[in-house]
């Protein structure tokens, strides 16, 4: 994914020579991942669409700039995040709330409709769903991102500090809060194994 | 020496990374039941928010829909896009009528203030010189409105008292003549009286 594949230069050289089918092409590659953190940033599918293709029209307009010292992807993560940061400054989200289980439904979410509707690994993931939204709803928007960018996109803190703007150290500690209150909010248990069983446990698990 | 919020902190950057942090802090977390508990939470939280990405993924058959869409952006997008240097086709010149109502003038915000102050200074000493005459005419409206009444009672009462019978001159001179004083009847002057008037004063008479 980091490296630039020999198709993927050919595909960017047709689109910065105003190719919009090639551009299409890339678009296809990386869509998916650029709307999954936009659905996890503003926690609404329509938002996500809207400004997931923000981001490939502003990358249209911009890829006469790209000069292939990063990758293609990288160079469209740092316009995907000041993408959401020009959301976050204006709050232009159209829908406020977030997608339910119900909407992700109706919209046929691979993993919820995969197995049957009443089977436990459904109502599961409906449960899961819901409350990890929930908890994803009450961290900050910048936490929210810091996270996402170190979580699921394995950014490290410098690389989520140079495009951001702020200091390793801070990102290092929204990353921390965020963890913190995802864990309160999902409510996970701290049990620890009954004391004679510990060594055991220990021992097995090590 | 073991610090439990260090081996915390590693364990979180263990797992952000994909890592297993078992095999690195293998000896904390066998001694530490407290950093074992931390490392069980700290993985459930995270793997829960990495299965949300999983199902909220869209399905296969959103991906056209949403790539039409992006294509008709695209190219929305690049219909006011020229190039420099080409054709530009020349726009109609507005009417004399449509430019008079569109034009506009640039004044700086002070002295359009002042302007505004100025205008609304001479509509307040306009209405206020111009006090139209209006002859008052008190017109007399019934406005039936409640008043206490003080009940109250007034008693009579009648009081005889006793006299003294008052004693009368009269009564007590002629009390053993009643009868021939009280009456007059029968009278009859007895001689004519002759009275001589004489005018004059004392140095007349004779």
């Amino acid at each position: 994914m980091g490296t630039v594949t020999d198709s993927e230069t050919d595909l960017i050289r047709r689109a910065q020579s105003d190719d919009s089918a090639a551009f299409c092409s890339l678009a296809e590659l990386y869509a998916r991942r650029i709307y999954l953190l936009a659905f996890h940033y503003c926690r609404n599918a329509q938002d996500a669409e809207d400004l997931s293709q923000e981001v490939w029209l502003k990358a249209y307009q911009a890829l006469r700039g790209f000069r292939s010292d990063s990758s293609f992807y990288t160079w469209l993560r740092r316009i995907t995040i000041n993408s959401f940061l020009n959301h976050q400054r204006s709050s232009t989200f159209r829908r406020q709330g977030q997608t339910s289980v119900a909407e992700l439904i109706d919209s046929g979410s691979e993993k919820l409709l995969a197995s049957h509707a009443t089977s436990p690994e459904t109502i599961y993931n409906k449960v899961l769903f819901e409350s990890v939204m929930s908890a994803l709803a009450d961290l900050t928007p910048t936490q929210r991102l810091m996270f996402l960018l170190r979580h699921y996109e394995g950014m490290s803190y410098d690389e989520i500090a140079g495009a951001m703007n702020v200091s390793p150290g801070t990102v290092k500690k929204a990353v921390s809060r965020a963890i913190g209150k995802l864990r309160v909010k999902l409510e996970i248990e701290n049990e620890e194994p009954e004391t004679e069983q510990l060594t055991q446990l220990a021992a097995q698990e090590f | 020496m073991h610090n439990c919020k260090k081996t915390t902190e590693r364990i979180t950057e263990l797992l952000l990374d994909g890592g297993d942090p078992r095999q690195s802090l293998s000896t904390e977390l066998r001694e530490c039941a407290e950093c074992r508990a931390e490392f069980r939470v700290l993985k459930e939280t995270l793997q829960l928010t990495t299965r949300l990405m999983d199902t909220a993924t869209p399905p296969d058959s959103y991906w056209p829909g949403y790539h039409a869409r992006l294509k008709e952006k695209l190219h929305a997008a690049q219909q006011p896009h020229v190039e420099p240097g080409q054709f530009r086709p020349e726009r109609r010149q507005p009417s004399f009528l449509s430019r008079l109502f569109r034009s506009s003038i640039r004044i700086p915000v002070p002295v359009g203030l002042a302007l505004i102050l100025i205008s609304v200074v001479a509509f307040v000493w306009g209405r206020g010189s111009k006090q139209p005459t209006v002859s008052i005419v008190h017109v007399p409206v019934e406005v039936p409105r409640e008043v206490p009444v003080v009940q109250e009672k007034t008693i009579t009462q009648i009081v005889y008292k006793e006299r003294p019978a008052k004693r009368s001159r009269a009564t007590r001179i002629s009390a053993p003549n009643d009868a021939a004083v009280a009456s007059l009847d029968g009278f009859k002057p007895a001689e004519e009286v002759k009275l001589t008037v004489i005018k004059g004063g004392a140095a007349n008479e004779k």
